[in-house]
């Protein structure tokens, strides 16, 4: 490849050919109800462990799930299986959806859950200070993630996009 | 049985008969009678007073099947609707005006229809896709989130497994990570797939078979020790019946007149062409072989490619280049992606078989013309297939053909599966739709699943596969289709057409839209949700489960039946399915033995979603 614009190029068009099965899930029907379902098991697993108090059980609920979501979404690069020739190396699964489109419903109800789930410990807590940075960081750290400003941004070289040279 | 012969020339341009006098009688006409004997005449005379002035029930019953015999297996012969194509028609009888204002020469009217054929008729050309389209059916909600979860809890515990192994069992993981300084062999993320859910149960694909896998396939048993890494064969054959080949009218033989001419034709030829088509590997039965399956499909002039995927990737690189745009449909084959990424053009996709969507993107991309430059495409192709094989939906043609007409884009079709197995004489998708074939530019197809030979064909005018013969891939660098296949297909491509004087063709094709309806239609009774439209030769039934996928290809196998199980990422993530493709070979019998042993499966694996209706 000559340019950089040609490997652009080639890339849409790689992408563009044929729909991508490992991100058109969280469209399907069923998906947005299975995010909330597990975070009712997770609350439901945390709940269970015996002498927890509801403060703990919902802060680290709010914790796992921010964290578990961080890892799916947003560290894990390219698609699990060999189908498209490399057109999605190096990027996340939230900017495979909808083909890198911002803004779309999924896009909204994924960053809409951690707030709703922030929202509802920070209640379950009582507003305690310390609980509430414990729950407040990831939150932060995971909507930044999602901001439409950090499409294929890396900061501080952290899980890089390996640029092929041909 | 010159009659015969000559309907079977070119499929859209059928002459059907005329109501009160013919001496041609078609056999699709519904009647109740079982022969196929000249009492049809007098029939279809006294049929015109009874004409039918209802509309055709919708729901498909089994109680049509059973009560006629002859039940016509193509909606569009359900009516007599006595179209004759125009340049058929005396010009005495050409009417003034036409009732059908969109599509006048597409269909065409006699003047000698009563009032009531006329509207059944206008009707039947207006409601053509949606006769026989099924809608996908959503499952239960259930049954969703514990697809979703299984897929959750077996990738937790795959990436678990990876991330421990490299830490406690190093020498197994060596090619995934570092080692001594070399990079590791295979990146560990894109093989995840493959090694955590792939290898589990690799036992279901790729099974060996022995001898020629008809009606029934003999699968040789193999066990596995270390966890399906390597496999060791018991040496005990299993006979199953064989819904994994795609042998639609059941030319997958041994024995038999296509088989006695491929032998006279390897003492003559030889095994091989010997060199590519562009030099000196054209033998004259390769040009025979084009010439009949052109007028076979219905088009001027055809050239044959020896490989079924090579046909696509080999040509559509030929007829576009950079600055034209191709639009395919979601869910096309890898053999036309490849083609098309190989060409250089730009590419969109619009949702499957929607042709709402298809007409969004078509304003769009016109008005926008080129990225960056916006100069107008040099070409518009629209690649699409006859019948999609994992689905069982049929291209809706006929919307097509109207868009084709409002946007005047070039249209490619590729009855890959479609050829041999949908339409009356097997003509293909436009056979099955009463379409002319001149409305589609050009139309390829394979030779491996309906005709029992290898390799494809492009059908097209003259001018274009001139072209064609200069500039695709294959015919300048690839070998030529050699001399027994080349036979095959020609012999099973007179059978079709009935030249060797036989009813075999006919009822082949017959057999074949017999059993596809009657099984489809059996397994949705049952409960299954099973997509695929009316009359697709492909049946495929939804799993949805992934543990669900080998857990119903191997209960299959120990119940003697073969069966293609796929998931994903061949299918959305959570509608993998098993596809039953069936066949001519098979008979009542067996299909009734196979359903009987399906229903089993369906009730161990609880696989009876469909809501009560």
């Amino acid at each position: 490849m000559s340019s950089i614009r040609e490997q652009k190029a080639h890339q849409t068009l790689d992408q563009s050919s044929m729909p991508n099965f490992n991100s058109s899930w969280v469209n399907y029907k069923g998906a947005w109800f299975t995010t909330l379902f597990i975070i009712v098991l997770l609350k439901t697993l945390f709940s269970v462990i015996p002498f927890i108090s509801s403060e703990a059980s919902w802060t680290l609920t709010n914790l796992t799930f921010n964290v578990g979501q961080y890892i799916m979404f947003h560290w894990v690069q390219g698609i699990p299986f060999e189908n498209h020739q490399g057109a999605y190396d190096g990027l996340t699964l939230w900017e495979q959806i909808d083909g890198g489109v911002q803004f779309t419903a999924t896009r909204k109800f994924f960053t809409a859950v951690p707030i709703a789930l922030f929202l509802l410990s920070t209640h379950y807590t009582h507003y305690n200070l310390v609980l509430l940075v414990i729950n407040f960081a990831p939150l932060l750290w995971v909507l930044v993630a999602k901001l439409p400003v950090m499409h294929r941004v890396r900061v501080f070289g952290i899980n890089k996009i390996d640029h092929v040279v041909d | 049985m010159a009659t015969t012969t000559n309907s079977l020339q070119v499929p859209g341009i059928e002459i059907q008969p005329p109501p009160i006098s013919s001496s041609h009688h078609h056999p699709q006409q519904k009647h109740q009678e079982k022969n196929d004997t000249t009492s049809t005449l007098s029939a279809t005379g006294s049929s015109t007073g009874t004409t039918r002035t209802t509309t055709r029930a919708r729901t498909f019953s089994l109680s049509s099947l059973v009560g006629k015999t002859r039940r016509a297996y193509s909606v569009s012969s359900a009516y007599p609707p006595k179209m004759i194509h125009p340049s058929l028609v005396p010009a005495s009888l050409k009417p003034q005006e036409n009732t059908l204002s969109v599509d006048n020469d597409v269909w065409f009217h006699a003047k000698h229809v009563t009032p009531a054929q006329r509207r059944n008729s206008v009707a039947a050309a207006h409601r053509k896709y949606e006769d026989f389209q099924q809608k996908m059916e959503e499952a239960p909600m259930f049954i969703l989130v514990s697809t979703y979860l299984n897929y959750f809890v077996l990738i937790l515990f795959g990436h678990l497994r990876d991330i421990l192994g490299k830490v406690f069992k190093r020498s197994e993981y060596a090619h995934l990570r570092t080692n001594q300084g070399y990079a590791p062999l295979v990146s560990d993320f894109d093989s995840f797939y493959t090694r955590r859910m792939y290898m589990r149960i690799r036992d279901c694909w790729n099974r060996p078979i022995t001898g020629v896998p008809t009606r029934i396939t003999a699968i040789l048993e193999r066990v596995s020790d270390d966890f399906n890494k390597t496999f060791r064969l018991t040496g005990r054959k299993i006979d199953a019946i064989n819904f994994a080949s795609y042998n639609y009218l059941g030319f997958a033989q041994a024995e038999g007149p296509c088989a006695d001419a491929v032998e006279e034709t390897v003492r003559d030829y030889g095994v091989s062409g010997g060199s590519t088509r562009a030099e000196c590997g054209s033998l004259d039965i390769h040009r025979e072989a084009e010439r009949k399956v052109a007028r076979f499909v219905g088009k001027e002039d055809a050239c044959i490619v020896s490989m079924g995927f090579a046909t696509n990737s080999t040509t559509i690189p030929a007829l576009v280049g950079k600055g034209c745009l191709i639009i395919s449909d979601e869910l096309n084959h890898s053999s036309i992606i490849f083609g098309a990424r190989l060409s250089g053009a730009s590419i969109r996709v619009f949702k499957h078989n929607n042709m709402g969507d298809l007409r969004n993107l078509l304003r769009e991309v016109i008005s926008q013309g080129q990225p960056r430059t916006h100069r107008p495409w040099k070409k518009i192709m629209i690649i699409v297939e006859g019948l999609y094989s994992m689905e069982g939906s049929v291209v809706n043609l006929p919307e097509l053909i109207k868009l084709k007409r409002e946007f005047k884009f070039y249209l490619y079709v590729d009855e890959a599966h479609s050829i041999g197995a949908l339409g009356e004489h097997g003509g293909g998708v436009c056979d099955f739709y009463g379409i002319n074939p001149k409305h589609v530019d050009i139309l390829m197809g394979t030779f491996t699943k309906s005709f029992g030979a290898a390799g494809g064909y492009i059908a097209g005018d003259k001018v274009v596969i001139d072209h064609l013969r200069l500039k695709n891939h294959s015919f300048c660098y690839a070998e030529t289709m050699t001399p027994p296949v080349t036979q095959q297909v020609l012999a099973s491509l007179g059978i079709m057409r009935g030249e060797d004087g036989t009813e075999n063709g006919r009822n082949r094709i017959r057999q074949l839209a017999d059993n596809a309806h009657y099984f489809a239609a059996r397994l949705r009774e049952m409960g299954f949700i099973v997509y695929g439209d009316e009359g697709s030769p492909v049946v495929p039934l939804l799993l949805f489960n992934p543990a669900k996928i080998s857990a119903f290809s191997r209960e299959m196998l120990k119940r003697g039946v073969a069966i293609c199980v796929v998931g994903y990422p061949a299918t959305p993530i959570i509608s993998s399915r098993a596809r039953f493709c069936v066949s001519a070979a098979h008979t009542r019998e067996d299909l009734d033995h196979a359903l009987k042993l399906i229903s089993e499966v369906g009730d161990l694996l609880m696989l009876k979603f469909k809501k009560a209706q």
